[in-house]
Protein backbone atom coordinates (compact mmCIF):
# COMPACT_ATOMS: atom_id res chain seq x y z
CA UNK A 1 0.00 0.00 0.00
CA UNK A 2 1.16 3.40 -0.76
CA UNK A 3 2.10 5.32 2.59
CA UNK A 4 -0.06 8.82 2.67
CA UNK A 5 2.12 10.18 5.20
CA UNK A 6 6.19 9.30 4.80
CA UNK A 7 9.13 11.11 6.43
CA UNK A 8 12.39 10.23 5.32
CA UNK A 9 15.32 11.28 7.49
CA UNK A 10 13.31 13.88 8.74
CA UNK A 11 14.57 16.38 11.10
CA UNK A 12 13.41 19.55 13.20
CA UNK A 13 15.04 22.02 15.45
CA UNK A 14 14.29 24.45 17.39
CA UNK A 15 16.82 26.91 17.66
CA UNK A 16 19.94 24.60 18.12
CA UNK A 17 17.77 22.11 19.83
CA UNK A 18 17.26 19.09 17.54
CA UNK A 19 13.44 17.65 18.73
CA UNK A 20 13.17 15.05 15.72
CA UNK A 21 16.06 13.12 14.33
CA UNK A 22 16.35 11.14 11.47
CA UNK A 23 12.57 10.51 11.39
CA UNK A 24 11.62 7.69 8.75
CA UNK A 25 8.05 6.73 8.82
CA UNK A 26 5.04 5.66 7.00
CA UNK A 27 1.91 5.93 7.58
CA UNK A 28 -0.68 3.55 5.40
CA UNK A 29 -4.16 4.80 4.46
CA UNK A 30 -6.96 3.79 6.22
CA UNK A 31 -5.47 2.70 8.98
CA UNK A 32 -5.17 3.95 12.65
CA UNK A 33 -1.32 4.90 13.38
CA UNK A 34 -0.26 5.36 17.06
CA UNK A 35 2.87 7.22 18.20
CA UNK A 36 3.84 6.42 21.46
CA UNK A 37 6.71 7.02 23.49
CA UNK A 38 8.04 8.84 26.89
CA UNK A 39 7.46 12.28 27.77
CA UNK A 40 9.35 15.28 25.77
CA UNK A 41 10.27 12.67 22.92
CA UNK A 42 9.00 14.49 20.11
CA UNK A 43 5.28 12.94 19.11
CA UNK A 44 3.51 16.05 19.28
CA UNK A 45 6.35 18.28 17.35
CA UNK A 46 6.17 15.12 14.95
CA UNK A 47 1.99 15.47 14.80
CA UNK A 48 2.84 19.55 14.83
CA UNK A 49 5.31 19.12 11.20
CA UNK A 50 2.60 17.00 9.44
CA UNK A 51 0.06 20.21 9.40
CA UNK A 52 3.52 22.65 9.46
CA UNK A 53 2.19 24.21 12.29
CA UNK A 54 5.59 24.34 13.50
CA UNK A 55 5.80 27.20 11.17
CA UNK A 56 4.63 29.57 13.55
CA UNK A 57 7.57 29.28 16.83
CA UNK A 58 10.64 31.07 15.62
CA UNK A 59 13.36 29.44 14.97
CA UNK A 60 12.34 26.11 13.65
CA UNK A 61 14.38 24.56 11.03
CA UNK A 62 13.90 20.98 9.45
CA UNK A 63 15.75 18.54 7.00
CA UNK A 64 14.85 15.88 5.28
CA UNK A 65 11.69 14.97 3.70
CA UNK A 66 7.61 14.79 4.69
CA UNK A 67 5.31 13.98 2.47
CA UNK A 68 1.70 13.44 2.20
CA UNK A 69 0.14 11.85 -0.72
CA UNK A 70 2.20 12.97 -3.23
CA UNK A 71 3.12 16.33 -2.04
CA UNK A 72 6.39 17.11 -0.25
CA UNK A 73 5.43 19.48 2.07
CA UNK A 74 8.25 21.30 3.17
CA UNK A 75 9.40 22.38 -0.46
CA UNK A 76 8.88 26.18 -0.52
CA UNK A 77 6.04 25.54 -3.44
CA UNK A 78 3.60 23.84 -1.09
CA UNK A 79 0.84 25.77 -0.59
CA UNK A 80 -0.33 25.83 3.51
CA UNK A 81 -3.74 26.89 3.35
CA UNK A 82 -4.47 23.84 0.81
CA UNK A 83 -1.91 21.19 3.14
CA UNK A 84 -3.64 22.30 6.12
CA UNK A 85 -7.85 21.35 4.19
CA UNK A 86 -6.04 17.81 3.55
CA UNK A 87 -4.95 17.32 7.01
CA UNK A 88 -6.73 18.04 10.19
CA UNK A 89 -5.22 18.51 13.37
CA UNK A 90 -7.03 17.60 17.08
CA UNK A 91 -5.53 18.50 20.27
CA UNK A 92 -4.87 17.46 23.57
CA UNK A 93 -7.53 19.69 25.28
CA UNK A 94 -10.47 20.64 23.13
CA UNK A 95 -10.49 24.12 21.74
CA UNK A 96 -13.65 24.88 19.93
CA UNK A 97 -14.54 28.08 19.33
CA UNK A 98 -16.60 31.07 20.44
CA UNK A 99 -19.22 30.91 17.91
CA UNK A 100 -21.92 28.48 17.36
CA UNK A 101 -21.58 24.59 16.61
CA UNK A 102 -22.65 25.18 13.50
CA UNK A 103 -20.12 28.43 12.59
CA UNK A 104 -17.35 25.94 14.43
CA UNK A 105 -17.83 23.05 11.88
CA UNK A 106 -17.91 25.40 8.94
CA UNK A 107 -14.99 27.45 9.39
CA UNK A 108 -12.35 25.05 7.53
CA UNK A 109 -14.82 25.59 4.17
CA UNK A 110 -14.85 29.28 4.63
CA UNK A 111 -10.93 29.93 4.85
CA UNK A 112 -9.66 28.65 1.21
CA UNK A 113 -10.24 30.56 -1.82
CA UNK A 114 -13.25 27.90 -3.34
CA UNK A 115 -15.86 28.36 -0.29
CA UNK A 116 -19.12 26.43 -1.02
CA UNK A 117 -22.43 27.76 -1.41
CA UNK A 118 -24.78 27.56 1.13
CA UNK A 119 -26.92 24.25 0.83
CA UNK A 120 -23.20 22.60 0.49
CA UNK A 121 -22.01 24.07 3.36
CA UNK A 122 -25.11 23.33 5.47
CA UNK A 123 -25.31 19.79 4.25
CA UNK A 124 -21.52 19.21 4.74
CA UNK A 125 -22.01 20.76 8.32
CA UNK A 126 -24.57 18.72 9.64
CA UNK A 127 -22.88 15.34 7.52
CA UNK A 128 -19.79 15.92 10.26
CA UNK A 129 -21.59 16.69 13.28
CA UNK A 130 -24.37 13.40 11.91
CA UNK A 131 -20.45 11.82 11.85
CA UNK A 132 -19.47 12.10 15.56
CA UNK A 133 -22.97 11.88 16.83
CA UNK A 134 -23.42 15.79 17.50
CA UNK A 135 -26.36 15.58 15.69
CA UNK A 136 -28.11 13.53 18.18
CA UNK A 137 -26.82 14.84 20.69
CA UNK A 138 -27.57 18.14 20.26
CA UNK A 139 -31.21 17.68 19.05
CA UNK A 140 -30.21 19.19 15.69
CA UNK A 141 -29.54 22.80 17.96
CA UNK A 142 -26.69 24.07 16.08
CA UNK A 143 -27.12 27.72 17.13
CA UNK A 144 -25.69 26.47 20.28
CA UNK A 145 -22.41 27.82 21.48
CA UNK A 146 -19.40 25.28 20.93
CA UNK A 147 -18.03 26.01 24.09
CA UNK A 148 -21.18 25.55 26.64
CA UNK A 149 -21.21 21.72 25.23
CA UNK A 150 -19.48 18.74 27.85
CA UNK A 151 -15.51 18.52 27.55
CA UNK A 152 -16.20 15.45 25.41
CA UNK A 153 -18.93 16.97 23.24
CA UNK A 154 -16.50 19.58 22.80
CA UNK A 155 -13.94 17.50 21.90
CA UNK A 156 -16.11 15.48 19.15
CA UNK A 157 -16.99 19.30 18.02
CA UNK A 158 -12.91 19.31 17.43
CA UNK A 159 -13.21 16.61 15.42
CA UNK A 160 -16.03 17.26 13.60
CA UNK A 161 -14.75 20.32 12.69
CA UNK A 162 -11.96 18.93 10.40
CA UNK A 163 -14.21 16.76 8.83
CA UNK A 164 -16.22 19.09 6.38
CA UNK A 165 -13.12 19.67 3.98
CA UNK A 166 -12.75 16.07 3.83
CA UNK A 167 -8.89 15.75 4.90
CA UNK A 168 -7.12 12.69 4.13
CA UNK A 169 -5.81 12.40 7.06
CA UNK A 170 -6.32 12.82 10.74
CA UNK A 171 -4.07 13.85 12.98
CA UNK A 172 -4.65 13.62 17.25
CA UNK A 173 -2.71 14.74 19.47
CA UNK A 174 -4.11 13.28 23.07
CA UNK A 175 -7.74 13.26 22.33
CA UNK A 176 -8.89 11.75 25.55
CA UNK A 177 -6.27 13.03 28.03
CA UNK A 178 -8.78 15.00 29.52
CA UNK A 179 -11.72 13.04 29.41
CA UNK A 180 -12.89 10.28 31.72
CA UNK A 181 -13.21 6.40 30.84
CA UNK A 182 -16.07 6.26 29.86
CA UNK A 183 -15.94 9.25 27.69
CA UNK A 184 -12.69 8.33 26.13
CA UNK A 185 -14.72 4.79 25.13
CA UNK A 186 -17.27 6.88 23.19
CA UNK A 187 -14.28 9.06 21.28
CA UNK A 188 -12.08 5.28 20.44
CA UNK A 189 -15.17 4.39 18.97
CA UNK A 190 -15.79 7.47 16.97
CA UNK A 191 -11.86 6.50 15.82
CA UNK A 192 -12.50 3.34 14.64
CA UNK A 193 -15.12 4.83 12.53
CA UNK A 194 -13.56 7.43 11.08
CA UNK A 195 -10.60 5.27 9.40
CA UNK A 196 -12.60 4.02 6.62
CA UNK A 197 -12.75 7.44 5.48
CA UNK A 198 -9.52 9.28 6.55
CA UNK A 199 -6.33 8.60 8.22
CA UNK A 200 -5.59 8.75 11.43
CA UNK A 201 -2.14 9.04 13.11
CA UNK A 202 -2.84 9.54 16.76
CA UNK A 203 -0.46 10.60 19.80
CA UNK A 204 -1.27 8.76 23.06
CA UNK A 205 0.27 8.40 26.69
CA UNK A 206 -2.04 5.66 27.08
CA UNK A 207 -0.61 2.04 25.99
CA UNK A 208 -4.18 0.36 26.61
CA UNK A 209 -5.47 2.87 24.05
CA UNK A 210 -2.55 2.44 21.52
CA UNK A 211 -3.94 -1.19 22.07
CA UNK A 212 -7.10 -0.66 21.30
CA UNK A 213 -7.42 1.31 18.61
CA UNK A 214 -3.84 1.27 16.46
CA UNK A 215 -3.13 -0.89 13.54
CA UNK A 216 0.13 0.35 13.20
CA UNK A 217 2.16 1.43 16.11
CA UNK A 218 5.37 3.65 16.18
CA UNK A 219 7.84 3.99 19.38
CA UNK A 220 9.62 7.07 19.49
CA UNK A 221 12.52 7.92 21.98
CA UNK A 222 14.66 11.00 21.91
CA UNK A 223 13.79 12.48 18.94
CA UNK A 224 14.41 8.91 16.95
CA UNK A 225 11.96 6.51 16.13
CA UNK A 226 12.84 3.10 17.78
CA UNK A 227 10.20 1.12 15.90
CA UNK A 228 7.61 1.09 14.02
CA UNK A 229 5.37 -2.11 13.27
CA UNK A 230 1.81 -4.03 13.09
CA UNK A 231 0.56 -3.21 16.84
CA UNK A 232 0.24 -6.61 17.45
CA UNK A 233 4.14 -7.02 16.46
CA UNK A 234 5.02 -3.93 19.07
CA UNK A 235 3.21 -5.50 22.11
CA UNK A 236 3.95 -9.12 21.77
CA UNK A 237 7.07 -9.58 19.77
CA UNK A 238 9.11 -6.77 20.19
CA UNK A 239 12.22 -6.05 18.15
CA UNK A 240 13.96 -3.62 19.93
CA UNK A 241 14.88 -4.01 23.65
CA UNK A 242 13.48 -0.70 24.42
CA UNK A 243 10.49 -1.31 22.49
CA UNK A 244 10.39 -4.16 24.75
CA UNK A 245 11.37 -1.84 28.17
CA UNK A 246 8.77 0.35 27.20
CA UNK A 247 5.68 -1.82 26.77
CA UNK A 248 6.57 -3.72 29.62
CA UNK A 249 6.38 -0.24 31.65
CA UNK A 250 10.20 -0.24 32.99
CA UNK A 251 10.69 2.84 31.27
CA UNK A 252 8.29 5.95 30.19
CA UNK B 1 -34.04 -0.22 54.86
CA UNK B 2 -30.61 -0.72 54.25
CA UNK B 3 -29.21 -2.37 57.61
CA UNK B 4 -25.75 -1.32 56.69
CA UNK B 5 -26.50 2.54 56.91
CA UNK B 6 -26.90 2.13 59.85
CA UNK B 7 -24.49 0.23 61.24
CA UNK B 8 -22.21 2.97 59.72
CA UNK B 9 -20.28 4.44 63.39
CA UNK B 10 -21.75 7.31 64.53
CA UNK B 11 -20.02 10.76 63.13
CA UNK B 12 -18.91 13.57 65.91
CA UNK B 13 -18.19 11.65 68.93
CA UNK B 14 -16.74 14.02 71.46
CA UNK B 15 -16.89 17.44 71.77
CA UNK B 16 -16.39 19.43 68.27
CA UNK B 17 -13.52 22.24 67.69
CA UNK B 18 -13.71 24.55 65.27
CA UNK B 19 -11.10 25.00 63.61
CA UNK B 20 -10.76 28.72 64.14
CA UNK B 21 -10.15 28.98 68.13
CA UNK B 22 -7.05 26.90 67.49
CA UNK B 23 -5.38 29.10 65.09
CA UNK B 24 -4.82 32.70 66.09
CA UNK B 25 -4.09 34.76 64.03
CA UNK B 26 -1.38 36.85 64.93
CA UNK B 27 -1.66 40.79 65.63
CA UNK B 28 -0.16 42.11 62.41
CA UNK B 29 -1.82 40.00 60.37
CA UNK B 30 -5.29 40.77 62.05
CA UNK B 31 -4.03 45.14 61.35
CA UNK B 32 -3.45 44.43 57.86
CA UNK B 33 -7.03 43.07 57.45
CA UNK B 34 -8.77 45.55 59.56
CA UNK B 35 -6.56 48.28 56.88
CA UNK B 36 -8.17 46.53 53.48
CA UNK B 37 -11.28 46.42 54.79
CA UNK B 38 -11.55 50.03 56.12
CA UNK B 39 -9.80 51.02 52.51
CA UNK B 40 -12.74 48.98 50.41
CA UNK B 41 -15.67 50.66 53.16
CA UNK B 42 -14.05 54.05 52.49
CA UNK B 43 -14.45 53.59 48.75
CA UNK B 44 -18.41 53.20 49.04
CA UNK B 45 -18.38 55.65 51.55
CA UNK B 46 -17.00 58.29 48.98
CA UNK B 47 -19.55 57.59 46.58
CA UNK B 48 -22.24 57.89 48.84
CA UNK B 49 -21.28 61.24 50.21
CA UNK B 50 -20.59 62.54 46.84
CA UNK B 51 -24.09 61.32 45.81
CA UNK B 52 -25.22 63.20 49.31
CA UNK B 53 -23.57 66.69 48.72
CA UNK B 54 -24.49 66.52 45.15
CA UNK B 55 -28.20 65.77 46.26
CA UNK B 56 -28.10 68.57 48.93
CA UNK B 57 -26.51 71.38 47.29
CA UNK B 58 -28.82 70.93 44.34
CA UNK B 59 -31.46 71.71 46.43
CA UNK B 60 -33.72 68.89 45.09
CA UNK B 61 -34.13 71.14 41.86
CA UNK B 62 -34.50 67.96 39.88
CA UNK B 63 -36.97 66.36 41.44
CA UNK B 64 -38.62 69.79 42.96
CA UNK B 65 -38.68 71.24 39.50
CA UNK B 66 -38.70 68.66 36.55
CA UNK B 67 -40.08 70.55 33.64
CA UNK B 68 -37.73 73.47 33.75
CA UNK B 69 -34.63 71.17 34.18
CA UNK B 70 -35.50 68.96 30.92
CA UNK B 71 -36.33 72.53 29.56
CA UNK B 72 -34.78 73.29 26.24
CA UNK B 73 -32.94 76.02 26.88
CA UNK B 74 -30.40 76.80 29.16
CA UNK B 75 -30.10 80.79 29.95
CA UNK B 76 -28.79 81.06 33.67
CA UNK B 77 -28.59 84.77 33.44
CA UNK B 78 -31.80 86.32 31.83
CA UNK B 79 -34.58 87.18 33.65
CA UNK B 80 -36.17 85.02 34.46
CA UNK B 81 -33.67 82.96 34.56
CA UNK B 82 -33.91 79.23 32.48
CA UNK B 83 -31.98 76.05 33.35
CA UNK B 84 -33.30 73.54 30.87
CA UNK B 85 -30.73 70.59 30.70
CA UNK B 86 -31.39 69.37 27.28
CA UNK B 87 -29.11 71.22 25.52
CA UNK B 88 -26.53 70.69 27.54
CA UNK B 89 -27.11 66.96 27.47
CA UNK B 90 -27.30 67.08 23.69
CA UNK B 91 -24.31 68.44 23.56
CA UNK B 92 -22.54 65.60 25.48
CA UNK B 93 -24.19 63.23 23.60
CA UNK B 94 -23.18 64.18 20.76
CA UNK B 95 -19.88 64.81 21.18
CA UNK B 96 -19.59 61.43 23.13
CA UNK B 97 -21.43 59.78 20.21
CA UNK B 98 -19.38 61.44 17.80
CA UNK B 99 -15.88 60.80 19.47
CA UNK B 100 -16.73 57.17 20.18
CA UNK B 101 -17.62 56.61 16.65
CA UNK B 102 -14.16 57.62 15.96
CA UNK B 103 -12.08 56.19 18.50
CA UNK B 104 -13.43 52.77 18.94
CA UNK B 105 -12.24 51.36 15.55
CA UNK B 106 -9.56 53.03 15.57
CA UNK B 107 -8.24 51.91 19.06
CA UNK B 108 -9.43 48.21 17.69
CA UNK B 109 -7.20 48.71 15.00
CA UNK B 110 -4.59 49.60 16.61
CA UNK B 111 -4.45 46.69 19.50
CA UNK B 112 -4.96 44.39 16.41
CA UNK B 113 -1.86 45.95 15.14
CA UNK B 114 0.28 46.10 18.09
CA UNK B 115 -1.17 42.49 19.31
CA UNK B 116 -0.88 40.05 16.20
CA UNK B 117 0.99 42.01 13.58
CA UNK B 118 3.61 44.26 15.27
CA UNK B 119 7.14 43.42 15.34
CA UNK B 120 8.45 43.07 19.13
CA UNK B 121 10.35 46.40 18.89
CA UNK B 122 7.72 48.58 17.42
CA UNK B 123 4.78 46.75 19.50
CA UNK B 124 7.22 47.87 22.82
CA UNK B 125 7.14 50.99 21.37
CA UNK B 126 3.94 51.64 20.53
CA UNK B 127 2.82 50.61 23.96
CA UNK B 128 5.38 52.81 25.42
CA UNK B 129 3.64 55.52 23.49
CA UNK B 130 0.14 54.44 23.88
CA UNK B 131 0.50 54.91 27.69
CA UNK B 132 2.11 58.29 27.14
CA UNK B 133 -0.58 59.42 25.04
CA UNK B 134 -2.98 58.65 28.25
CA UNK B 135 -0.79 60.75 30.40
CA UNK B 136 -1.16 63.79 28.60
CA UNK B 137 -3.15 66.31 30.46
CA UNK B 138 -6.38 67.15 28.80
CA UNK B 139 -5.82 71.02 29.11
CA UNK B 140 -2.29 70.34 26.98
CA UNK B 141 -4.50 68.64 24.45
CA UNK B 142 -7.40 71.01 24.44
CA UNK B 143 -4.47 73.69 23.91
CA UNK B 144 -3.54 71.40 20.63
CA UNK B 145 -7.01 71.30 19.74
CA UNK B 146 -7.16 75.19 19.72
CA UNK B 147 -4.40 76.12 18.07
CA UNK B 148 -3.81 73.09 15.80
CA UNK B 149 -7.11 71.35 15.06
CA UNK B 150 -10.31 74.06 15.14
CA UNK B 151 -8.36 75.91 12.34
CA UNK B 152 -8.41 73.05 10.23
CA UNK B 153 -12.02 72.08 10.84
CA UNK B 154 -12.86 75.78 10.04
CA UNK B 155 -11.18 75.83 6.80
CA UNK B 156 -11.66 72.24 6.12
CA UNK B 157 -15.44 72.82 6.16
CA UNK B 158 -15.74 76.62 5.56
CA UNK B 159 -17.03 77.69 9.02
CA UNK B 160 -17.33 80.95 11.04
CA UNK B 161 -15.84 79.13 13.95
CA UNK B 162 -13.58 76.04 14.25
CA UNK B 163 -14.91 75.20 17.63
CA UNK B 164 -17.07 72.71 17.14
CA UNK B 165 -18.48 69.26 18.32
CA UNK B 166 -16.92 67.51 15.45
CA UNK B 167 -13.37 69.89 16.64
CA UNK B 168 -14.39 68.61 20.51
CA UNK B 169 -15.22 65.08 19.77
CA UNK B 170 -11.77 64.83 17.58
CA UNK B 171 -9.78 65.74 20.81
CA UNK B 172 -11.65 63.32 23.12
CA UNK B 173 -11.40 60.29 21.00
CA UNK B 174 -8.00 61.13 21.04
CA UNK B 175 -7.98 60.81 24.81
CA UNK B 176 -10.72 57.31 24.75
CA UNK B 177 -7.89 55.88 22.70
CA UNK B 178 -5.50 54.91 25.13
CA UNK B 179 -7.85 53.32 27.19
CA UNK B 180 -9.38 51.60 24.05
CA UNK B 181 -6.32 50.46 22.87
CA UNK B 182 -4.65 49.19 26.27
CA UNK B 183 -7.95 46.86 26.87
CA UNK B 184 -8.79 45.68 23.55
CA UNK B 185 -5.05 44.58 23.73
CA UNK B 186 -5.42 42.73 27.08
CA UNK B 187 -8.77 41.22 25.89
CA UNK B 188 -6.95 39.78 22.51
CA UNK B 189 -3.70 38.47 24.25
CA UNK B 190 -5.58 36.79 26.90
CA UNK B 191 -7.79 34.88 24.20
CA UNK B 192 -5.72 31.58 24.68
CA UNK B 193 -3.21 30.56 21.70
CA UNK B 194 -4.80 26.83 21.46
CA UNK B 195 -7.56 29.06 19.39
CA UNK B 196 -5.32 30.57 17.23
CA UNK B 197 -3.64 27.39 16.72
CA UNK B 198 -7.27 25.91 16.02
CA UNK B 199 -8.17 27.96 13.23
CA UNK B 200 -4.44 27.92 11.60
CA UNK B 201 -5.05 24.32 11.57
CA UNK B 202 -8.06 24.37 9.39
CA UNK B 203 -6.42 26.71 7.11
CA UNK B 204 -7.03 30.40 8.12
CA UNK B 205 -5.33 33.29 7.25
CA UNK B 206 -3.89 35.66 9.93
CA UNK B 207 -6.49 37.71 9.23
CA UNK B 208 -9.24 35.33 8.70
CA UNK B 209 -8.08 34.12 12.19
CA UNK B 210 -8.28 37.47 13.78
CA UNK B 211 -11.74 38.16 11.97
CA UNK B 212 -13.53 35.17 12.78
CA UNK B 213 -11.82 33.91 16.11
CA UNK B 214 -10.10 36.69 17.80
CA UNK B 215 -12.15 39.12 17.69
CA UNK B 216 -15.17 36.93 18.64
CA UNK B 217 -13.68 35.40 22.00
CA UNK B 218 -12.27 38.92 22.86
CA UNK B 219 -15.78 40.33 22.37
CA UNK B 220 -16.91 41.38 26.02
CA UNK B 221 -13.27 42.76 26.57
CA UNK B 222 -13.84 44.51 23.96
CA UNK B 223 -17.07 46.09 25.05
CA UNK B 224 -15.72 46.92 28.24
CA UNK B 225 -12.72 48.48 26.74
CA UNK B 226 -15.26 50.84 24.96
CA UNK B 227 -17.87 51.90 27.54
CA UNK B 228 -15.08 52.74 30.04
CA UNK B 229 -13.50 55.34 26.89
CA UNK B 230 -16.85 56.17 26.79
CA UNK B 231 -17.12 56.99 30.12
CA UNK B 232 -13.37 59.03 29.96
CA UNK B 233 -15.44 61.20 26.96
CA UNK B 234 -18.40 61.73 29.27
CA UNK B 235 -16.47 62.92 32.09
CA UNK B 236 -13.64 65.43 30.32
CA UNK B 237 -13.95 68.62 30.92
CA UNK B 238 -11.20 70.98 30.18
CA UNK B 239 -10.71 69.75 26.80
CA UNK B 240 -14.66 70.44 25.26
CA UNK B 241 -14.40 73.63 27.71
CA UNK B 242 -11.75 74.84 25.34
CA UNK B 243 -12.89 73.72 22.01
CA UNK B 244 -16.22 72.65 21.59
CA UNK B 245 -17.58 76.24 20.92
CA UNK B 246 -19.90 76.66 24.11
CA UNK B 247 -22.72 77.32 22.54
CA UNK B 248 -25.25 75.91 24.81
CA UNK B 249 -27.88 75.23 21.87
CA UNK B 250 -29.33 72.02 20.50
CA UNK B 251 -27.01 70.96 17.84
CA UNK B 252 -28.76 70.22 14.25
CA UNK B 253 -24.87 69.41 13.33
CA UNK B 254 -21.57 67.84 14.46
CA UNK B 255 -20.19 71.62 13.00
CA UNK B 256 -21.54 73.43 15.24
CA UNK B 257 -20.50 74.41 18.46
CA UNK B 258 -21.87 72.92 21.41
CA UNK B 259 -21.42 72.95 25.30
CA UNK B 260 -21.31 69.83 27.51
CA UNK B 261 -22.26 69.38 30.85
CA UNK B 262 -19.21 69.18 32.42
CA UNK B 263 -18.40 72.43 30.40
CA UNK B 264 -20.98 74.15 31.62
CA UNK B 265 -20.49 73.31 35.44
CA UNK B 266 -16.31 74.20 35.04
CA UNK B 267 -17.40 77.58 33.30
CA UNK B 268 -19.91 79.03 35.39
CA UNK B 269 -19.47 77.78 38.77
CA UNK B 270 -17.08 80.25 39.76
CA UNK B 271 -19.81 83.14 39.08
CA UNK B 272 -22.26 81.71 40.90
CA UNK B 273 -23.68 82.52 44.64
CA UNK B 274 -23.79 79.66 46.87
CA UNK B 275 -27.37 78.45 46.96
CA UNK B 276 -28.80 80.73 44.33
CA UNK B 277 -30.54 79.00 41.64
CA UNK B 278 -28.00 79.07 39.20
CA UNK B 279 -25.55 77.13 41.83
CA UNK B 280 -28.49 74.43 42.48
CA UNK B 281 -28.77 73.78 38.71
CA UNK B 282 -24.99 73.63 38.94
CA UNK B 283 -25.21 70.86 41.10
CA UNK B 284 -28.67 69.30 39.38
CA UNK B 285 -26.08 68.70 36.37
CA UNK B 286 -23.84 67.48 38.58
CA UNK B 287 -26.56 64.77 39.72
CA UNK B 288 -27.63 63.71 35.57
CA UNK B 289 -23.62 63.09 35.25
CA UNK B 290 -23.09 61.48 38.39
CA UNK B 291 -26.19 58.69 36.77
CA UNK B 292 -25.02 59.07 33.20
CA UNK B 293 -21.29 57.62 34.48
CA UNK B 294 -23.42 55.23 37.13
CA UNK B 295 -24.98 53.56 34.28
CA UNK B 296 -22.03 53.42 32.04
CA UNK B 297 -19.93 51.76 34.38
CA UNK B 298 -22.87 49.33 34.94
CA UNK B 299 -22.88 48.46 32.03
CA UNK B 300 -19.29 47.66 31.38
CA UNK B 301 -18.92 46.05 34.60
CA UNK B 302 -21.65 43.18 33.14
CA UNK B 303 -19.79 43.16 30.24
CA UNK B 304 -16.46 42.20 31.90
CA UNK B 305 -18.22 39.83 34.10
CA UNK B 306 -19.83 38.14 31.05
CA UNK B 307 -16.59 37.91 29.71
CA UNK B 308 -15.26 35.73 33.04
CA UNK B 309 -17.89 33.59 33.67
CA UNK B 310 -18.35 32.45 29.50
N1 LIG C 1 8.40 25.53 21.03
C1 LIG C 1 9.45 24.83 21.48
N2 LIG C 1 10.66 25.42 21.63
C2 LIG C 1 11.72 24.72 22.08
N3 LIG C 1 11.67 23.43 22.42
C3 LIG C 1 10.51 22.78 22.30
C4 LIG C 1 9.34 23.45 21.82
N4 LIG C 1 8.32 22.56 21.80
C5 LIG C 1 8.84 21.39 22.26
N5 LIG C 1 10.14 21.52 22.54
C6 LIG C 1 11.04 20.46 23.02
O1 LIG C 1 11.06 19.44 22.06
C7 LIG C 1 11.02 18.16 22.68
C8 LIG C 1 9.85 17.37 22.14
O2 LIG C 1 8.66 18.01 22.56
P1 LIG C 1 7.23 17.43 22.21
O3 LIG C 1 6.23 18.38 22.71
O4 LIG C 1 7.18 17.08 20.78
O5 LIG C 1 7.23 16.11 23.09
P2 LIG C 1 6.05 15.06 23.31
O6 LIG C 1 6.62 13.74 22.95
O7 LIG C 1 4.82 15.47 22.65
O8 LIG C 1 5.91 15.10 24.88
P3 LIG C 1 4.59 14.95 25.75
O9 LIG C 1 4.34 13.49 25.85
O10 LIG C 1 4.98 15.52 27.07
O11 LIG C 1 3.49 15.69 25.08
C9 LIG C 1 10.94 18.40 24.18
O12 LIG C 1 12.22 18.25 24.72
C10 LIG C 1 10.52 19.82 24.30
O13 LIG C 1 11.09 20.44 25.42
MG1 LIG D 1 2.88 16.21 23.37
Amino acid sequence: MEPIVQARDFSLWYGDFQALIDVNLSVPPQRVTAIIGPSGCGKSTFLRSVNRLNDAIPGVTTSGSLSVGKTKIYEPSTEIVGLRREVGIVFQRPNPFPLSVYDNVAFGLQTGADVPDRDETSQRVVDALEEVGLMEDLGGDLEKKGTSLSLEQQQRLCIARCLPTQPEVLLMDEPCSALDPEDTERVERLIRKLKKTVTVVIVTHNLQQAGRISDICSLFHLGRVVETSKTREIFHNPQEKLTRDFITGRYG
Amino acid sequence: MNPSVKRSPPRGKGPRVTLRATYRKPWSERLLEGGVHLAAWLCILFVVLILFFLARESGGLVFKDVFQVVGRYWRPISEPPQFGVLPLLAGSLLVTLTATAIAVPLGVGAAIYIGEFAPPQVREILKVSVEFLAAIPSVVIGFLGMIVLAPLVKSLFNLPTGLTALSASLMLAWMAMPTIVSLTEDALRSVPDTLRHGAYALGATRWQTIRRVLLPAAKPGILAATMLGVGRVIGETMAVLMISGNAARIPHSVLEPIRTLTATIAAEMGETVQGSDHYQALFSLGLVLFGITLVVNTIADRLVHRGETS
